[in-house]
């Protein structure tokens, strides 16, 4: 059970970091993209593919791990100068999906369905109990920057972008250059969560990064209420407990998968009905 | 920020623009003198929102200049057209709704918030309180700035989106219908703000229907229909003119 405990913390504690760095783009940019669980993906790929077949030190596999989704996010949130709305989305969703298509197809460095395993880690992080410290300590970490970005002009400048896109602009805001700078700081974090998921499974496959991810995301951040980060974490710590505590109901073996997206999506659905701000958010989900 | 009498800080020439066939301006000029408060009026539908939105950048043109202090704007977006030093309000006010009243005026004041290496991490400078307070002040909205735009009523709005503009650094202030759908005693002060503001130094473009209001506050009239600069000049001589009766009235 203690060792259930510390990999359900563990797990929290990372789709923790990709919620806030989510809410950054959707919460306090209005940037609504579905690209959320493609960039965990980019990341963790990234950290896999460099450490595995390129023997690529812990450290640099890390940093390319949080450069390269933020590159792409940064330029799916320019592609935003002219595609918006509905489009936008779409587009973002089509990322999502051209992401598990090229992991799974490029089987000659991803071994494709099959999945990567024996991702390389850090031998201290062996131990779960200090894997679990190593992932709350950057959740923290992650807390204290995107608070510090949010809290700052730049991050005033994101929630006008959100509120009014022409008003902000009549004031001298560079608003491509906002959103896409906040999509790449989105990009890091979520790179960053990608990459620590990898490490701590030592496996993974493209299915992990499809669109059950990206929904389970979504209710995370709009469940904790967007433009909060502390809601954030919230949501997905709450959210996760839901899902795991289902587990533990002695359901048929076949039906249980499916119960507990319905029971997910219901709760996200009364939320979404009833607290358009989730739990403790700050901005009302349209 | 006094400037010279009789120098002409916005310079618009031969300013056109179609939405399929309609010439919602077409081929207009006009300029503003600084120091002077300059309405533009004319009938509905004439293209005065159209034509700031030009200035201003935020619909493109399809042809003609625009010129602010001696600087072509012409071939600049929106946003450095407002850095360059245009500031403005909208027809249908346009808040920050999940922003408190203080988040605007600062917003309104910092100039490298949109970059991230220079304000990402940064703190606000202490002279944002100072300046939001002044201009609270001058405008006299109430309400302590802490308060949501979302919870403001709409005259309230309409004020905080005028002191949005004044605190934004600018030359030319302009102001579509600051008057629009308030009531008496509010319009009544926004009489006397802008003379406060003339008095101070600004320079002032307004659009606005309310001929009493024009009036009363306005050096210079340009008055537009169809698209096209009817007349202008002062007043009195302007609302005379029969050719702008027609126009306002259809005879």
């Amino acid at each position: 059970m203690e060792a259930y405990f510390i990999y359900f913390l563990t797990l929290a504690a990372i789709f923790a970091i990709g919620t806030m760095a989510y809410n950054v783009s959707a919460g306090y940019t209005g940037l609504f993209t579905l690209a959320q669980a493609g960039l965990l993906g980019v990341g963790a790929y990234t950290y896999a593919l460099l450490t595995i077949n390129l023997h690529w030190t812990f450290v640099t596999a890390l940093a390319a791990a949080l450069v390269v989704p933020a590159i792409a996010n940064g330029i799916l949130a320019y592609a935003s100068k002219k595609i918006r709305g509905d489009a936008f989305a779409i587009l973002t969703l089509w990322f999502g999906f051209v992401v598990v298509t090229l992991f799974l197809n490029w089987r000659g460095a991803t071994r494709g369905a099959l999945g990567l395993n024996g991702i390389p880690r850090p031998e201290f992080l062996d131990d779960t109990f200090l894997f679990l410290l190593f992932a709350v300590l950057l959740t923290a970490l992650s807390y204290i920057v995107l608070r510090r970005i949010v809290s700052s002009p730049f991050g005033r400048a994101l929630g006008a972008v959100r509120d009014d896109e022409v008003a902000a602009v009549a004031l001298g805001k560079d608003v491509t250059r906002l959103r896409v700078t906040s999509a790449v700081v989105n990009g890091v974090f979520a790179g960053l969560a990608g990459a620590l998921l990898a490490m701590f499974l030592g496996y993974i496959n493209p299915t992990l990064f499809d669109i059950t991810l990206l929904v389970q995301f979504i209710g995370y951040m709009v469940v904790g209420g967007l433009g909060s980060l502390e809601g954030s974490i919230l949501g997905t710590v709450l959210l996760l407990a839901v899902r795991e505590a289902i587990r533990f109901v002695p359901l048929d073996p076949e039906l249980v998968g499916a119960i507990r997206e319905i029971i997910f999506a219901s709760i996200l659905g009364l939320v979404i009905l009833y607290r358009p701000r989730g739990l403790i958010g700050k901005v009302e989900l349209e | 920020m006094p400037c010279p009498h009789n120098m002409m800080i916005l310079s618009v020439k031969n300013l056109s623009k179609a939405f399929g066939g309609v010439h919602a301006v077409d081929d207009c000029s006009f300029s503003v003198e600084s120091g002077q408060i300059t309405a533009l009026i004319g009938p509905n539908g004439a293209g005065k929102t159209t034509a700031f939105n030009l200035i201003s950048g935020l619909t493109e043109s399809d042809g003609g200049t625009v010129v602010l202090d001696g600087v072509d704007l012409t071939n600049l977006s929106a946003h450095r057209r407002a850095k360059a030093g245009l500031s403005r309000t909208f027809q249908l006010v346009r808040l920050f709704k999940n922003l408190m009243i203080r988040e605007h005026l600062y917003l309104a004041t910092s100039e490298n918030d949109d970059r991230f290496l220079a304000s990402g991490f940064a703190s606000d400078a202490g002279h944002l309180e100072t300046k939001m307070q002044e201009t609270l002040q001058l405008v006299g909205l109430d309400k302590p700035p802490s308060t949501l735009a979302l919870e403001l009523s709409y005259g309230q709005q309409k004020i905080l989106d005028l002191a949005r503009a004044l605190a934004k650094p600018h030359k030319l202030l302009m102001l579509d219908e600051p008057v629009a759908g308030i009531n008496p005693v509010l319009r009544d002060r926004f009489k006397t703000l802008l003379k406060q503001l003339k008095a101070r130094g600004e320079t002032i473009l307004v659009i606005e229907h309310d001929m009493d209001f024009v009036r009363s506050v306005a050096d210079q009239v340009i008055v537009m229909d169809q698209g096209r600069v009817l007349a202008e000049g002062e007043p009195e001589a302007v609302l005379s003119d029969k050719r702008v009766l027609e126009a306002y009235l259809g005879t």
